[in-house]
Order: C-alpha cells, then structure tokens, then sequence
C-alpha cells in the first residue's frame, strides 16, 4: 500500500503526492500532470523551478501503477516512466522496483530489455568513432560490444516517481550494443564526460506477465 | 474492434488526422494534402492522387482492416512501398490494442510477419558470408538477398520517422519458413525475424473475401519486362530475389564436388601410375676413359662404345632411371660430385655423314667416332655425396637416384652415350669419383608422366578445401 509522505505536495496545485519511496527525486502529480522535483531532504522547491512535462498517450501494455512478474519468478512494480526521442521514433523506459532495486525496462518497437545500471570505471572511448557495425572490445570489463545503434535522442515526457530528475528537451548521445547475449546502452550527455552505463537481457514479449488489473495483451 | 484515434492537425493544410499509436506516431500522411509529417514539420508531400494509384499494393489489404495474430488483433495502420532497382515491396505496419506492433511484408505474391528482435549472435551484415546464424531457434540461414531500398510511397502512420526518397541497405535470409531481414546504416542495424504465410491465410485473417492474385512470374534477367507482368488491377509483383548471387547454387556444389572428386583422383592416380609402366631393359655403364679431350670420363659398354637400343612403341612416356654406385667415403670430413649426361643418339643418313666429313675437311678437322651420330634427347643429372661431422653427429648427405620422363614420337633403334664429369671442386678431383663410378641406366615404356597430375591434384584439392573453409568461416561468423 503506498504511504504518504509527510509535507509533500503538488507545488502547483497542492494535492498530496503518494510516494512508496522515500529517497525519489521526481514525482508527477496524478491531478495535474505537473512535475516535482524533490532534494533528498524532501523539500517541495527542489531545485528551484517545477518543471512540466505531461506525458502523452504512450500506448503501451504497461501502466504507471502495475505490477507483475518476469518470465514467472521476478516480480516488479512499475514506478514511472520516461519517453525518450530519437530519429527513428521514441522509445520508453520504464522504471522498475524489484525489491529494493532499482531496474530499467526499455520499450522499443517491440522489443524489451530489463537493464542494470552499471558502474563506469574506466575513461570513456572515444565515441566519434562509433558507428554501427564498428566494436569495443574489453572496455569497462565489458564483453567485446558489437554497436548496432549510434545517434542522439532526448527525454521528451516522463510520468510517475523516478529515481533521478530527468532533463527533459536536454540532447544526448546513445550507444546501443550487443555483447555475451546482452543488450549494452551508454548514454553520454551533451558535455561529452557525463556518461550512463547499463547492461540488459532482452526479453520476450512472454516474458513479462502483468499480474494487476488491466493487463494488456499483444 | 478498431484501435481508437486521435485527431491530430495536419502541419500542411490543417485538415484533422486520424492517429491511432499516440505519442508513439512519429510520421502520418496527410490523405488530403499528401504531407508527410514529422512532429511538427512537413518533410515531404506527396501527390495523393497520382501515387495512389501508381503505389497501389499488389495484395487487397487495406489500411484501418483488422485481423487477428497471435492470439490478439491487429490494425494496419501504415504501408511503406520499398522499391529496389527492379522490383518493389510493401511493408504493413501494424498495431495491436496494448502498442504491440509487427510488420507485415506483401512481396513476391506472399506474405511473411515480422518482429524486431536483438539477436543472440549478432552479425555485421557490411560483411556477413552467405550464411549465417543469428539465434539459437535453428541452424543457419542463407543470405537469400541484398540491397538497397527507397523509400518510394506512405500512408497511414508510421512509429518511425521515414521520408520518401530515403535510401536503407537490407539483407533477407531464408531458413524454412523463417525470414530474417537486416536493415541497416552507418547509424543503426536493426535485425527483424519472422515467418513466410500463406496469401490466403492472411486473406482469412483479414476478412477478405476477393481471390488472391496469382502469384506472378517475374524474368529477372529483363528489366524491360516490367510492365508485362501487371495484373489486371495494375499492379507489379516483387521481384524474385536472386538466391544465386550470394549464396552457393545447385551448379555451384556441383563444380566443388567435381573438383574435390577430380582432384583426389588425380592424387590417388598419381600414386598408382607407376605399376603401370613396363621395363624395357637396363643397361650398367662402368668408367672408362674418355676417347675425347678434357678430364670427362666416358661410361660405355666394355667395348668404349655406346650401346644400341630398340625403344619400343610405347602408349605413353618412357621413364628413365638412373640409378650410380655410390664410391666409398674416406676420413671424417669429404665429398665428391660428378655430373652424368645420358643422351639418346641416332645414326645419320648417309648424305648428312657426307655432308658434314666436307664441311670437317674444309675446316681442317676429323670426324671421330660420334660424328656418325646425332643426339635426339639428352638428361642431365647431377650425383655426389658429401659428409662430415657437426656437434658431435656424423652426418651425410648423397644423391645416386634420378628418375627422368621422356617422349619420343619415333620407337626405333637409338644408341645411349653416357658420359660423366668430375665435379670442379678439389675433393671431387682428388677422389675422382668418375674414375670409380657406374651408372645403371633403366628404360620403362608405358609410362604416365604423373608429375602434373600429383600437382594439380594438390592444387585442386586444395583450393576446394579452401574454398569450403571460407564457406564455414562464412556460415558461423559472427561479425
């Protein structure tokens, strides 16, 4: 059951933000679409300005709000989501909570990949040289990573709690590979030193089961 | 029941839009205005009219029809026509209720259904052989066809920016009913798996009640045939893709087979060719002295003259042996060589003999015993035998066997002249080999020169091995 937490609200309308985690940057009002951003010491300025970003319909099987299982054993619960832009269309990340973890979902034409974040311990490679086809080898203790996408997208709508403040109309640079049957993803922000890195498996269709209400089919 | 739509306004005209995939609508068309849009901007018009009906599809789908696959149902929502050079294809996007979208790919009078997917074992389709694997649901697939595609027509809405006039590189392999297509740029590969179905089974699905169209011929080889091939409603059917031009056909194992199989023969042949030949005679040579001037020493019969043969008619080559008794080493140190030349001589015609005795006697010379003939073939060979001791180990190295292959087109009687030379070196001099050696000269008729076949059976062998080396590197590379 979600809780409540205290002195939080909606900075623009005032309505009680539900938030089942106490350590979330970023909430998005059920009641008017605004989003909040959050300190660690639960202060409803944030960082200054509340931005807006109402998310559209994103049409997906998955909702803010369900929960479910992966491939019958893993159960989690969708928290939020962020819809990101890129050339090609837009794809969806949907965050997670696997006990007390935090995962990725990403949804893109189809295909679905659970990712990790990991942690970057090693100089960033050079990325201008990335192309699709191209490869990395041992880099970051990496398997060696076959690129299959390289362009530049950016967050254009989030909803619901998510663990970070999105930077909403900010560009960045994607990598996306393949490596030891994994699914590989940097993301590399505009100053060209900030970077994200998350290892995923890919999934089928069946294997996630939402096990709430309104569960969608194909 | 029809996936809701959201109306959404043209960035041309202004006119209302249906959209149906939300957000996810990342290119619509216009149908009034023919604008392609993207976002909120106009990335080309088309003439809705004219295109129409020039891109009209080959099958009778249409977009806003539903049908029911895997379990769920499912709205086309969008076509792509792609053209290639000589042919063209559409692709139907479609969506379920939840946003679960596949592809529907009408060319070459079938129908095959596609889902984005990340492959097991990617591979670099900027360098994939004519095989390859993918994923672990079968063995490998056959690179059935490669190319480049236009985007040529759309309507409807698609979830992915597209824009006519832009160009993709696409790669299709076949495994049984399974497809694979690889689409790809500099800036993403993007791999899609299906299955081939029937035309009439995705007829059923859709409700369609008109017959199929026949399935079309198309004549790959005349580009200029186009227009013939247009059914009744004026439509063009994909072209069959060439399954020969990367991939190994039925004419190409064939000739790989026949190789290997020519090649092994040849080897085997080689091997066996000897047992062939018959032995005619052999002729031992011992040291004489030369009758002519210089060091050489003459090897004749016991007589000092050069013994007459009969060669006889023969199917094939004649084979020559040559095979030296070896002298005697002496001290830990030494050598010795000599060179030997075995010619084949016939006796000249009487006019020739006067001839020359003329042309001698003008110069001021003699004839000598060999003048009466004339050499036909000549082999040269090289003995010798040279030993010492390096670190400690004896060692020692000769040469007492030579065979040699020759042809002749007359059988008949020849004689044989051997003759043998010290070689220059000091040791050969001081041990004058020559002086001590014979020479046992071996004749074989029916003999096959298999020295071309051992070599071009290796060749052969070789370059089939090779070749279905690269074809296995082909088939399981992964990049």
């Amino acid at each position: 059951m979600p809780t409540q937490q205290p002195n939080m609200a909606c900075p623009s309308c005032g309505a009680p933000i539900d938030a089942e985690r106490r350590f979330d940057e970023v909430y998005n009002c059920e009641y008017c679409g605004n989003t909040a951003f959050f300190t660690q010491q639960v202060s409803a300025e944030g960082d200054g300005t509340p931005q807006s970003a109402p998310i559209a319909n994103i049409f997906s099987r998955f909702k803010v709000g369900q929960h479910g299982k992966i491939r019958g054993k893993t159960e989690f619960n969708i928290l939020g989501n962020v819809q990101i832009e890129y050339p090609s269309g837009y794809w969806t990340e949907w965050h997670l909570k696997v006990g007390e973890s935090d995962f990725w979902l990403q949804e893109d034409e189809g295909i679905y990949v659970l990712f990790d974040k990991r942690a970057i311990e090693e100089p960033l490679p050079a990325i201008e040289s990335f192309q699709a086809g191209s490869s990395l080898d041992g880099w970051n203790r990496l398997p060696r990573w076959f690129i299959i996408e390289v362009g530049k997208a950016k967050v254009v709508g989030f909803e619901g709690q998510l663990p970070w403040p999105p930077k909403v109309g900010e560009e960045f640079t994607y990598i996306d590979g393949l490596g030891g049957g994994q699914v590989i993803s940097m993301e590399i922000e505009a100053d060209g030193t900030t970077a994200a890195l998350s290892v995923g498996d890919p999934l089928e269709y069946e294997d996630i089961e939402i096990t709430s209400e309104e569960a969608g089919g194909w | 029941m029809a996936i809701e739509a959201q109306q959404v306004d043209c960035r041309g005209c202004g006119a209302k839009v249906d959209v149906h995939a939300g957000l996810r609508t990342k290119t619509f068309v216009c149908e009034y205005c023919g604008s392609v849009c993207e976002g909120d901007k106009v990335v080309a018009v088309q003439d809705m009219q004219a295109k129409r009906e020039e891109f009209k599809p080959w099958s009778h789908l249409r977009l806003g029809m539903t049908g029911e696959f895997l379990g769920h149902e499912y709205q086309l929502l969008g076509r792509v026509r792609v053209r290639e050079e000589t042919w063209w294809w559409d692709e139907w996007f479609m969506l379920s209720q939840t946003g679960f979208p596949l592809w529907l790919q009408e060319g070459e009078g079938g129908f095959t259904i596609f889902r984005v997917f990340y492959p097991t074992y990617p591979i670099n389709p900027w360098n994939a052989g004519s095989f390859v694997k993918l994923d672990n649901t079968g063995g490998n697939a056959q690179v059935r066809e490669r190319g480049t595609g236009t985007i040529a027509f759309i309507e409807g809405e698609l979830t992915w920016g597209a824009v006519p006039g832009d160009t993709f590189n696409y790669m299709e392999c076949h495994r049984g009913p399974t497809r694979y297509s690889i689409e790809y740029s500099e800036r993403e590969i993007q791999y899609l798996r299906g299955e081939s179905r029937d035309s009439q089974e995705i007829y059923n699905k859709f409700g369609i009640q008109e017959r199929v169209p026949p399935p079309l011929k198309f004549d790959d080889d005349d580009d200029d045939d186009d227009d013939d091939w247009q059914d009744d409603q004026g439509h063009q059917p994909y072209q069959a893709a060439s399954s020969e031009s990367n991939s190994m056909g039925a004419g190409g194992k064939i000739l790989v087979l026949g190789s290997l199989l020519l090649g092994l023969g040849l080897l085997i042949f080689s091997g066996v060719a000897e047992g062939f030949s018959k032995h005619v005679k052999s002729y031992t040579f011992k040291a004489k002295a030369a009758t002519g001037k210089g060091d050489g020493v003459l090897l004749t019969d016991d007589h000092g003259k050069p013994i007459a043969i009969t060669l006889p008619k023969a199917r094939g080559a004649y084979e020559l042996r040559l095979a030296a008794s070896p002298t005697g080493r002496k001290g830990w140190r030494g050598g010795y060589c000599w060179w030997t030349q075995v010619a084949f001589l016939k006796k000249r015609s009487k006019t020739q003999l006067k001839k020359i005795k003329a042309y001698l006697k003008k110069e001021g010379e003699k004839m000598d015993q060999w003048t009466r003939y004339q050499k036909v073939h000549e082999v040269n060979a090289w003995f010798g035998r040279y030993w010492g001791i390096d670190e400690g180990e004896r060692w020692n190295e000769n040469a007492f066997v030579k065979q040699h292959y020759f042809r002749t087109k007359d059988p008949g009687p020849y004689y044989i002249r051997v003759y043998a030379n010290n070689c220059k070196d000091y040791s050969s001099r001081k041990a004058n080999p020559v002086g001590q050696a014979s020479i046992t000269v071996a004749i074989y008729k029916n003999v096959w020169m298999t020295r071309w076949m051992f070599w071009g059976g290796i060749t052969l062998t070789v370059l089939v091995l090779l070749t279905l080396i690269w074809r296995f590197r082909s088939m399981f590379s992964d990049d």
